[in-house]
């Protein structure tokens, strides 16, 4: 009698037997995706975009603190910058034939009114915080702040490690712990404010004004690549050869090494795989 | 091989019960129970002659008290007479119930069987015994009706004089659920033990009750104490008299009034010591009105004797203890001396918090708040020397009080004096709840605050932790908050801790006051004086003893009962109320502590 695959009869086989036919079902790396190098370079403009943005907010940090850049003028920088930006926004959501509705601008609105208001009745609260704890420590938690950020940032993937909220509160408590290290109630508001621009607004923005038109997405990636490294240039030349080096790193290098690392690619498939959920939409109608 | 039972230890009791049961004693009632026989230990050895005793058919016990011997004068009539009118006396029907031959005498009586054939019950056992230890139910017996030969039977050995001791407690020993046999057994035999020892001109073999030396003792010490209890209870009826009369009782059933007056320890200490006397008072008034025999009412006895002991016991400490204070003076010092110690634990208070304000052992406090909070405790302080001064006038008075308040029991004038001491102490107290709510509030903002930074939510519905899409604004706000308060956690820790240690010191304090109260309160001093001075009157258990068995002869056993311990008598006789101590376990501790949930004295149950 041949051996059949079913458990629920003694065959009088040893319970570890497997015939000749076991390997026929498998199958080597399905899912796998040949990478078109140029393709790649492109596509990595969004993680330089975000260090790029991170860097000049840290930059900008370091100017106010020197008193380099006056509060004022930042404040006016980050309004003047927002009502371009939304109009930038709206421009670009006609371009891709979204309706812009009324509603939405009140909500943008109201959402800038909280803002402002809680940043700055809380400013004085803030810029006192930190006052017994050493600048070091601060620093320090910053950029770890900075780089878990980076690290779960929203790049335009799906990986479990992506989480925006995460990566959003990330990047608020660092830039509130810079801010703490202010002397001023208007000092802490201006750089918060930024922040809120930096890390709220303008990823929105990017992201709406690179769907318009490729050329858009190259034309912005670079600039902004250029801007941090100009902008750390004036604070740190050693800094800004290191930034240059990281975009060159991210942005040529480490496609180059995807690609070349996808023939070591070895997966197997077979009827030993638990069994993989397609579509979670459809399993949940089926329960 | 010998199983006990003992009555504090549940399942021990149902294991031996198992056990019990495959040797045949205890199974369920129905046509093939078996049959008991108990026999007291004394009557094995006695001469032929009838069986005196009582059985209830339908429980299938026959319980032999004694043995009646024929003697030339005796008609068997009398006999029989003289039982029926004991028990119309009490609620067990006594009887002559079999034969008695004792082989192994020498010569051998014969008992006229003849002349009591009209005395026939239901059952007839004849008991024979030769030359073996045990006696053996006579094959060739008589047993009418539905009592067959091939019923099985079972021997019990009891020994009378010891169950006769141990009135007071083989009662709720052997299970309250089901009355077992053998309480009912011994309580016919109890309830009729008068007839025995006064024989009544027949000739009995029967177990005298020993009028022994330790006997004698317990009489001695217990008498002096029934005339006390006799003229407590004639007080104290007045005092209750006058209660009734006057409006008094309904505002004691006022529940708000009660709520209010037992918030302070020494209301409900005042109110559990009146319930005592109440129930000591009702039982003096119950017991003149009903001769109590059932043996409920035995054991209640002996906890109405211990409360009105423990309550005698507590006054006489509190009034010596007064009398100790009033003559030295010692109020009037405590109290002179009370004032100048508050002012420097004030002024020590004082510096600490100045100290706090600094930079207390390099801690990074936040400084604003440090200092607001520090200012907040200093004007606490402040307030609390104003209120000194307000009270040192009445210092002496309040003192004295208490000293007076241990003429109505030393558990009192300790309720008081613990009183007292929250009263004093009530800035600590202050000062704890401040800190704790705010840390708190605070733990509890940084914990949801969490789940919001890494974009989860407490899903309330499914009792868990969900992830949840915020908004922007949602977000920066959280963020902002959290910030804010993980910075500031520190500090209000710090003084969450300072605060927190002040206030662990006085509740130790009361802890320990508190202890003492319950153990003055709850002391059962009858028993105890008791059990020290005849321990053999308090039954600790009962053990069974399977007797050597021999063949074709019914299965015998031996009961004997087990005396109590010192350790059970405190345990079964405390006066406490089971559920009124608040179980704190050391987890449960330090995690209030943790958390900075609120923690009151052990003991009270307060929200």
């Amino acid at each position: 009698m041949p051996w059949r695959k079913v458990l629920y009869e003694d065959q009088g086989y040893p319970d570890n037997y497997v015939d000749s036919s076991f390997l026929e079902q498998m199958q080597k790396n399905l899912n796998t995706r040949s990478y078109d190098y140029w393709n790649t370079v492109y596509e990595s403009g969004a993680v330089t975009d975000h260090i790029s943005a991170t860097c000049l907010f840290v930059v900008t940090f370091v100017y106010l603190e020197a008193g380099v850049l006056s509060p004022k003028l930042l404040i006016l920088l980050t309004v003047a910058s927002c009502f371009l930006g939304y109009i930038a926004y709206a421009a670009c959501a006609v371009h891709l034939g979204e309706t812009v509705q009324k509603s939405h601008l009140w909500i943008v609105i109201r959402s800038a009114v909280v803002f402002l208001l809680f940043t700055f009745s809380l400013s004085p609260i803030l810029y006192t915080l930190t006052e017994s704890v050493s600048t070091d420590t601060i620093y320090a938690m910053t950029v770890f702040m900075f780089l878990g950020n980076i690290l779960v940032f929203d790049y335009g993937t799906t990986a479990a490690i992506v989480s925006e909220s995460m990566s959003f509160n990330l990047a608020m408590f660092g830039s509130m712990c810079l801010a703490s290290r202010l002397t001023t109630v208007l000092h802490t508001f201006s750089i918060v404010s930024f922040a809120v621009e930096v890390f709220a607004l303008w990823p929105e923005l990017r992201r709406k004004v690179q769907a318009t038109h490729r050329g858009c997405k190259m034309g912005v990636s670079c600039g902004s690549v250029l801007a941090s490294v100009y902008a750390l240039w004036t604070v740190s030349t050693v800094a800004a050869v290191l930034l240059g080096s990281v975009h060159f790193v991210v942005t040529f290098l480490c496609p180059r090494w995807l690609i070349q690392l996808q023939p070591y690619k070895n997966n197997i498939q077979g009827p030993w795989d638990e069994v993989n959920i397609v579509d979670k939409m459809e399993v949940r109608k089926m329960l | 091989m010998s199983q006990s039972i003992s009555s504090t230890d549940i399942t021990s009791l149902h294991m031996t019960c198992d056990k019990v049961v495959k040797l045949g004693i205890f199974s369920p009632a129905g046509p093939t129970q078996n049959m008991k026989v108990f026999i007291p230990r004394c009557c094995l050895n006695a001469d032929s002659g009838w069986l005196v005793g009582w059985q209830d058919e339908d429980l299938k016990i026959v319980c032999i008290f004694s043995v009646l011997h024929p003697t030339s004068g005796l008609k068997i009539s009398d006999a029989r007479n003289l039982l029926q009118s004991e028990s119309e006396r009490g609620a067990y029907k006594l009887g002559i119930l079999g034969k008695w031959v004792n082989t192994t005498e020498n010569p051998v009586q014969e008992v006229p069987s003849n002349s009591v054939s009209n005395l026939l019950q239901d059952c007839w056992v004849e008991l024979i015994k030769d030359d073996t230890d045990i006696p053996h139910v006579d094959p060739q017996g008589n047993w009418n009706n539905h009592v067959t030969q091939n019923d099985p039977r079972i021997l019990i050995v009891y020994d009378q004089a010891h169950i006769l001791k141990s009135a007071f407690q083989v009662v709720d020993l052997i299970n309250t659920a089901n009355q077992s046999d053998f309480d009912v057994a011994f309580s016919a035999l109890r309830c009729h033990r008068c007839f025995f020892e006064e024989q009544s001109g027949l000739q009995l073999t029967h177990s005298k009750s020993a009028n022994n030396k330790r006997a004698s003792v317990t009489s001695r010490i217990l008498a002096p104490i029934w005339t006390l209890l006799c003229l407590i209870q004639l007080a104290a009826r007045t005092i209750v008299k006058i209660c009734r009369s006057s409006c008094l009782s309904r505002i004691y059933q006022n529940e708000v009034f009660c709520s209010v007056v037992q918030y302070p320890t020494v209301g409900s200490q005042v109110a559990l010591r009146l319930g005592h006397l109440s129930t000591v008072i009702r039982y003096g008034e119950t017991s003149v009105g009903t001769k109590g025999s059932n043996h409920n009412s035995q054991h209640y006895r002996g906890r109405v004797c211990d409360l009105a002991l423990s309550l005698v016991l507590d006054v006489l400490l509190g009034v010596a203890v007064f009398l100790f204070l009033s003559k030295g003076n010692y109020t009037k010092t405590l109290a002179t001396n009370l004032i100048p110690f508050a002012d420097y634990v004030a002024s020590e208070l004082q510096a600490l918090l100045h100290w706090l304000m600094g930079a207390p052992a390099g801690l990074k406090l936040n400084r604003p708040l440090d200092e607001f909070l520090g200012r907040f405790f200093l004007y606490h302080i402040q307030l609390w020397i104003g209120y000194l001064y307000i009270l040192r006038p009445y210092l002496e008075l309040i003192t004295w009080c208490i000293g007076l308040s241990g003429c109505l029991g030393m558990s009192v004038l300790l309720a008081l004096a613990s009183d007292t001491l929250s009263m004093l102490t009530f800035h600590i107290y202050c000062f704890y709840v401040y800190a704790a709510r705010l840390y708190r509030l605070q733990l509890y903002g940084l914990g949801s605050l969490w789940r919001l930074f890494t974009g989860k939510k407490w899903n309330p519905l499914r009792q868990r932790v969900d992830s949840c899409q915020y908004n922007v604004d949602q977000l920066f706000l959280g963020t902002l908050l959290f910030t804010i308060l993980l910075f500031l956690l520190p500090t209000t820790a710090l003084y969450y801790v300072v605060f927190t240690a002040f206030r662990m010191a006085v509740l130790i304090l009361q802890g320990v006051l508190t202890k003492v109260i319950t153990t003055i309160s709850s002391f059962p001093l009858f028993s105890v004086l008791l059990q020290l001075c005849n321990g053999e009157s308090m039954a600790g258990g009962i053990t069974f003893q399977v007797l050597p068995q021999v063949e074709d002869r019914p299965l015998c056993l031996s009961v004997q009962v087990v005396p109590v311990t010192m350790a059970t008598v405190l345990e079964r006789h405390s006066l406490q109320q089971t559920g009124q101590e608040e179980l704190t376990s050391w987890s449960m501790l330090g995690r209030k502590l943790l958390t900075g949930d609120l923690i009151y004295p052990w003991g009270g149950n307060k929200p």
